[in-house]
């Protein structure tokens, strides 16, 4: 399975370039990072870099918006949580792969129509671990109480859960084995982790929904 | 308190760290308390209590970390939550764990000789450009250390170069 940081901050973002995090992640045992903001898709140390959109929008249609109207074409779009209404409308929205930050959305923002609607459209969940590495105290429990939550909804419903370092830089990085420790923490087991890490990889190769079969 | 004897007393376990990044370097009582302070708030005061945990070596980029036998995977976890130690960014990256020291030591790579530096300007900001190894540059700003760095490879400073080439003024 190949192992992939689901959204890392590269220059100007943040302090370290596309290439430094590449080297950085094959060091880590990740086969794939997905830089948002912008940067270059391909190939670099034998590590495959995903370009993504991060947006962060108030409503649906802001959403759809800020997908049609970005610069460049993204292998991966992550949305940005918002109120329940809203993560309800972006898991229905085509165009969205991935819904980031339900941390910082509130206690109600993930509920079981999101779950159900997160299975039908095959978008992953993600579980940004800058969350529990660079808070502490109230911030970090509310954290760790939220991602227990969304394990709780995956293990019922079976979406797709990504794992993301939200590194600005290469120092906020952790491998592989080391995020499946702290995934340890609120109760992930290893080869639960494992799934989620391989989860970009299922996003990119997963087939359209709809297709022609024959003429 | 009379000290136990060897029968009674519990075994230890000793755990490599490699600190990054290369400029970090911090003495044994300093990553002693960044740690500590990542046991206690991720476990409280009885989890950490219950590790002893003690910095036994710290020298260069590496540290070597004195636990509890059994409680290595606890040490491990609450020390990759350390993201800074005194105001200066930096994270514990596990490379090996132990039952001697010796053992930890012959894990541990000789200390590299001093790297190359050079003077770049990127976007009007001086920085001092200093070869990590054969891909990596590490850039730190003028003035303050640790003020802000920038992680690049030889190819980002190559297109940095030529960026800086192309502009009338020589700035990026």
């Amino acid at each position: 399975m190949a192992y992939s940081d689901a959204c890392v901050f590269p220059y100007p973002s943040g302090d370290t370039s596309v290439r430094r995090f590449a080297i950085e992640a094959r060091y880590m045992g990740f086969d794939s990072i997905v830089c948002a903001d912008g940067g270059f898709s391909g190939d670099i140390f034998g590590v495959r870099v995903y370009r993504a959109l991060c947006v962060k929008a108030k409503n649906q249609n802001d959403l759809v918006r800020a997908i049609r109207k970005s610069g460049f074409r993204p292998d991966i779009v992550l949305a940005e949580a918002g109120d329940t209404s809203f993560n309800r409308a972006a898991l229905s929205t085509g165009g969205v792969d991935i819904l980031r930050g339900i941390h910082d959305a509130g206690r109600r923002a993930f509920d079981d129509v999101c779950a159900r609607k997160a299975v039908e459209n095959f978008i992953a969940v993600d579980i940004d671990l800058s969350a529990i590495i660079c808070r502490k105290g109230v911030s970090r429990q509310k954290a760790l109480e939220s991602f227990a939550e969304i394990l709780k909804f995956q293990r019922k419903f079976g979406f797709m859960i990504s794992i993301s370092s939200g590194a600005s830089s290469y120092i906020n990085m952790r491998s592989a084995d080391e995020i499946m420790s702290i995934c340890g923490i609120f109760g992930m087991e290893k080869d639960e982790a494992a799934s989620a890490l391989g989860s970009v990889d299922s996003i990119i190769n997963r087939q359209p929904v709809v297709g022609v079969i024959s003429e | 308190m009379k000290p136990l004897p060897p029968t009674l007393r519990d075994k230890k376990r000793y755990v490599l760290f490699r600190i990054v990044p290369h400029h970090a370097i911090f003495d044994g009582k300093q990553v002693y308390y960044a740690v500590y302070e990542a046991i206690s708030s991720l476990y409280g005061d009885s989890g950490a209590a219950e590790l002893s945990m003690a910095v036994v070596f710290c020298e260069g980029n590496y540290a070597i970390i004195r636990c509890r036998r059994g409680s290595e995977k606890v040490l491990i976890t609450a020390a990759l939550m350390v993201n800074r130690i005194k105001e200066t960014f930096c994270a514990l990256h596990p490379v090996w764990t132990s039952g001697t020291i010796a053992a930890l030591r012959r894990r541990m790579p000789e200390i590299s000789a001093p790297v190359s530096e050079r003077r770049v300007i990127i976007s009007g900001k001086g920085y001092v450009a200093r070869q990590r190894s054969q891909e990596k540059v590490d850039l730190y700003k003028d003035g303050i250390k640790n003020q802000e760095n920038l992680y690049f490879t030889t190819d980002d400073m190559e297109d940095t170069i030529n960026a800086a080439n192309e502009c009338p003024d020589g700035r990026i």
